[in-house]
């Protein structure tokens, strides 16, 4: 495939998570190249957001490897590895405490030690691009789902990241806000950025992603590119899934 | 009420009242350093310095502050010479900040713990976490019982006397044995506390009304913009 002159940005080897008796992830194997969009999918409690999450480092993993640019993620440099790879939850997590400008500037400003003055002038660009540019001064309780989770995507962005990991960013959303979010994501994928993205909006999966994985209990059912994923798949289960989440 | 003896022995009542004015401040500022320190820590809940904190706050919660006070000062000056004064604010700080610990965790858990989430995935590490964000939201929430604790460690104060220092209490009991008038001797003294009560009460009205506007013109930003929009 094309992938094999390409880079590697994360790979996860022989990943195993459990809760307590229940294993989320079993034995789990996945490399996600360059300026690839791959996007997770799959019935619930299939593990989906737990190897998200294991990749930055919010879930310890029972045993196994991630591995970013060569790099073995462990708790000792989990810390600066963060600063490369943006993180968009379901919930959007802004800070409550803080206004948005400080949302977006804290974070560069005081771990990478960028200068003020100049990552205001560029959030003030991110949020024009992303729509919300009157919401410079506002605070999150002030704001719309959407809004609130096109400035979490803009406060990923202030890092500058390598990678970006979605947490089904749209699942909390009104389906008026759905569009905006995913407007804002596509574009992310057009620019080229290396994304991951758990999601159920299997029309968006189809248009952005150039991988998609189905999960289902703790394992990687299907891990192809998208065309064959919603073409000519052999998995039962898989087109089974496809049937009810396409025609509901 | 007789208002001459508090004349007569005023010198040694506002002798009194000074010194519970000093160890009250100086007790209520560390308790909440030490409280909010300690708070954290047993939030986090790290492997042995968090069964540590927790015995900790379990037995200066659980036993009486003038056990604790005459186990200091009798205990710890058997071995060292150390002052008094030391003693008792040493006292206050490890009984009241174990209260105010269990105050901070319990605010602390109440946070949305998304929040956290996104100040690590962002490349804070768990102290700037705690500094920045977490710390200054859990605040709000708990300024109520904090300024709680402020009343009880006032009053906790009273206990000073009985590892010798002459504060208001102290000073109280002796007006009473020079002038046989326990009515008007302890009435002041109850007074005077109640006073303190009320200026406390008076701080956290004070604060309440200073968020309140900052929260009510954050809102009438929003309503005009809104109504701009339409």
């Amino acid at each position: 495939m094309e992938n094999n002159d390409r880079e590697i940005v994360v790979s996860l080897q022989n990943v195993v998570k459990k809760f307590g008796h229940l294993t989320v992830l079993d034995d789990m194997s996945l490399d996600v190249y360059e300026h690839e969009t791959v996007v997770l999918c799959g019935p619930s409690g299939g593990g989906k957001s737990t190897l998200l999450r294991t990749i930055n480092g919010l879930e310890r993993i029972n045993s196994g490897k991630i591995i970013y640019r060569g790099t073995e993620v462990t708790h000792r440099n989990i810390h600066s590895i963060r600063k490369h790879i943006g993180m968009v939850f379901q919930s959007f997590n802004l800070f409550s405490n803080l206004s948005v400008k400080d949302n977006l500037l804290i974070a560069p400003c005081k771990t990478l030690g960028k200068d003020k003055k100049e990552m205001l002038k560029k959030a003030s660009d991110y949020l024009e691009l992303f729509g919300v540019a009157d919401k410079m001064d506002a605070y999150p309780h002030q704001l719309s789902g959407g809004q609130k989770q096109r400035i979490a995507i803009v406060r990923s962005l202030m890092m500058e990241p390598d990678l970006m990991l979605f947490d089904e960013p749209t699942s909390a959303l009104d389906p008026e806000m759905i569009k905006e979010v995913l407007d804002a994501i596509r574009r992310l994928s057009q620019q080229g950025m290396t994304m991951i993205i758990v999601t159920h909006e299997m029309g968006f999966a189809r248009e952005v992603a150039s991988r998609i994985c189905f999960l289902e209990s703790a394992k990687i059912r299907v891990d192809t590119d998208t065309k064959s994923f919603f073409g000519d798949t052999q998995d039962e289960r898989l087109q089974q899934f496809l049937s009810v989440i396409l025609h509901h | 009420m007789n208002f001459g003896v508090i004349i007569k022995y005023w010198p040694r009542l506002w002798s009194g009242l000074q010194l519970t004015l000093l160890y009250s401040a100086i007790a209520i500022v560390l308790a909440i350093v030490w409280g909010v320190l300690i708070g954290a820590i047993s939030y986090r809940k790290p492997p042995v310095i968090g069964q540590i904190t927790r015995a900790y706050v379990c037995f200066f919660r659980e036993t009486p502050l003038l056990v604790q006070l005459y186990f200091l000062f009798y205990g710890v000056s058997r071995y060292i010479s150390v002052p008094a004064g030391f003693i008792g604010v040493l006292a206050l700080v490890l009984n009241d900040g174990a209260f105010i610990a269990e105050i901070v965790r319990g605010g602390l858990q109440s946070l949305d713990p998304g929040q956290r989430e996104a100040a690590l995935s962002l490349g804070f590490n768990e102290f700037q976490t705690m500094i920045y964000f977490l710390i200054p939201q859990a605040w709000k929430k708990v300024l109520d019982s904090l300024i709680n604790m402020m009343s009880i460690i006032i009053k906790d104060t009273s206990m000073l006397m009985w590892i010798t220092i002459c504060e208001l209490n102290y000073q109280c009991n002796q007006v009473n044995i020079y002038s046989f008038d326990p009515i008007s001797a302890y009435m002041f003294g109850a007074a005077v506390y109640l006073a303190l009560f009320l200026i406390v009460q008076g701080v956290r009205r004070l604060i309440k009304v200073r968020s309140n506007r900052i929260d009510k013109r954050l809102n009438m930003k929003t309503n005009k913009e809104e109504v701009l929009n339409v």
